[in-house]
């Protein structure tokens, strides 16, 4: 891949996605698998994940246009989608297709090795995964936090302008969060 | 055979054009209804654009400063060196705190109109650069030689949109190894000062239980997932976590 790309920051490219969609692809290729196989743990049913996958997506580019950076993240921005498209497949028992019709885009259909192949990559994301999961379960302020520090290693003052909270703040959130992942994950372990 | 990402990358992509052309089409006449919501994202869209823009690696080194010298002022210009009527916004890319509001300082004390002092989204930026929307070239040559960076060029197109600045300046760590060209003191406000925004704590998704089963977020409107804003704790008060830590 182009090594500019790679350099390139999810939000920048969510940016640019605003007026170019091949951006939006590039952030798309970016996290698609590791989207695809949070919504295999979550469902372990992997034509209910392509679809949770297809929605989320969907919506992310239908909305990419209100991406605020200042807001946090962009991980956390297409997770937050994701979460919100879990909580309606759980009230009412299907999968959205609302952003896919409003894009014109018509609903995936797959082969068994297709599939199967959502499934060993979710099977194959392994530990690094369960992190995100547990990430996810953390208190909004410090996962925010954790996601700003340690996946997008911003400073702590970088995070402090961007959530108007103080530093001192932010490193607390920071160290809580990583204290809480810390020790969900040695209690899976053991 | 095409695996399920590839596919729906290519409905994504389609998607997308379509949706870009139409959007297009309607820009003339969109206008207002977007400004609203827009403001904020305009400049951060210009700030991408400019990041985007800027060379990864090909550019100049920042050692060697104005490439070339500002053109001649046209006749009815002010002094020279004057940036005098010059809208300018300064996107902060570095981590120190205050080297933006000093460049900000110095443009303004030549007389530039600085519209917003933001920090720029993403990473560190490196090298400082000078990017123009259409037709206001000579104006960022001439910000540009003030500061002395070499890297100037145009904005994308997000920046033409927006049409409230001639020139942004994206500052990088790079600007502290430059002599000033104008005596640094702390610079003043900037000249439209753009209130924060309150609180801006990031992204607040639905918490899922450790278990798996999603805890009902708060019913969105039809229509509205992403545009729901995604709620925003109010006032950025400062909120220790209540409970004490594990």
């Amino acid at each position: 891949m182009d090594p500019t790309v790679q350099e390139r920051s999810d939000e920048a490219l969510l940016l640019a996605a605003q007026d170019d969609p091949e951006e939006f692809a590039l952030f798309y290729r970016r996290h698609v698998r590791a989207l695809a196989a949070y919504f295999w743990r979550r469902s372990r049913d992997a034509e209910v994940a392509a679809d949770l996958t297809a929605e989320t997506f969907a919506a992310a580019l239908d909305g990419c246009r209100r991406f605020d950076p200042a807001r946090g993240p962009a991980i956390g921005w297409l997770y937050g989608i994701a979460h919100r498209q879990l909580g309606r497949l759980a009230r009412r028992g299907a999968v959205e297709t609302r952003h896919r019709r409003r894009l014109g885009m018509s609903r995936l259909e797959l082969h068994d090795e297709e599939l199967e192949r959502i499934e060993e990559d979710a099977l194959r994301e392994g530990p690094h995964a369960r992190v995100l999961d547990e990430l996810a379960g953390l208190p909004p302020d410090q996962r925010a936090a954790v996601e700003a520090r340690v996946l997008h290693e911003l400073d702590y003052s970088q995070i402090a302008l961007a959530t108007g909270a103080s530093e001192l703040v932010v490193r607390k959130r920071v160290s809580r969060g990583l204290s809480t992942l810390r020790d969900r994950l040695t209690r899976e372990q053991s | 055979m095409t695996d399920f990402y590839t596919q729906l990358e290519e409905q994504l992509l389609v998607a997308g054009r379509r949706r870009e052309s139409q959007s297009r089409a309607g820009l003339a006449l969109a206008g207002r209804g977007r400004q609203v919501a827009g403001a904020t994202a305009l400049v951060a869209a210009i700030a991408a654009g400019v990041v985007i823009a800027a060379p990864g690696g090909g550019g100049a080194p920042p050692e060697q400063a104005p490439a070339r010298a500002a053109p001649p002022p046209a006749a009815a210009s002010p002094a020279p060196g004057s940036l005098r009527g010059i809208r300018v916004l300064v996107l902060d890319g570095t981590p120190r705190p205050g080297v933006a509001r000093t460049v900000a300082g110095d443009l303004r004390r030549l007389q530039a109109s600085i519209r917003g002092l933001r920090n720029a989204p993403g990473r560190a930026v490196q090298q400082t650069s000078v990017r123009y929307a259409p037709g206001r070239r000579a104006q960022a040559r001439r910000v540009a030689a003030a500061l002395g960076v070499a890297d100037v060029g145009p904005a994308s197109a997000s920046a033409a949109i927006a049409g409230t600045v001639d020139v942004t300046v994206v500052v990088g760590t790079d600007v502290r190894r430059r002599p000033p060209v104008v005596p640094a003191r702390p610079a003043a406000t900037p000249a439209t000062p753009v209130p924060a925004r309150p609180g801006g704590a990031p992204v607040t998704p639905v918490p899922v239980r450790p278990g798996g089963a999603p805890v009902a977020p708060a019913p969105a409107r039809p229509g509205a997932a992403p545009a729901t804003p995604l709620p925003v704790r109010p006032g950025g008060a400062p909120v220790t976590p209540a409970a004490p830590a594990p």
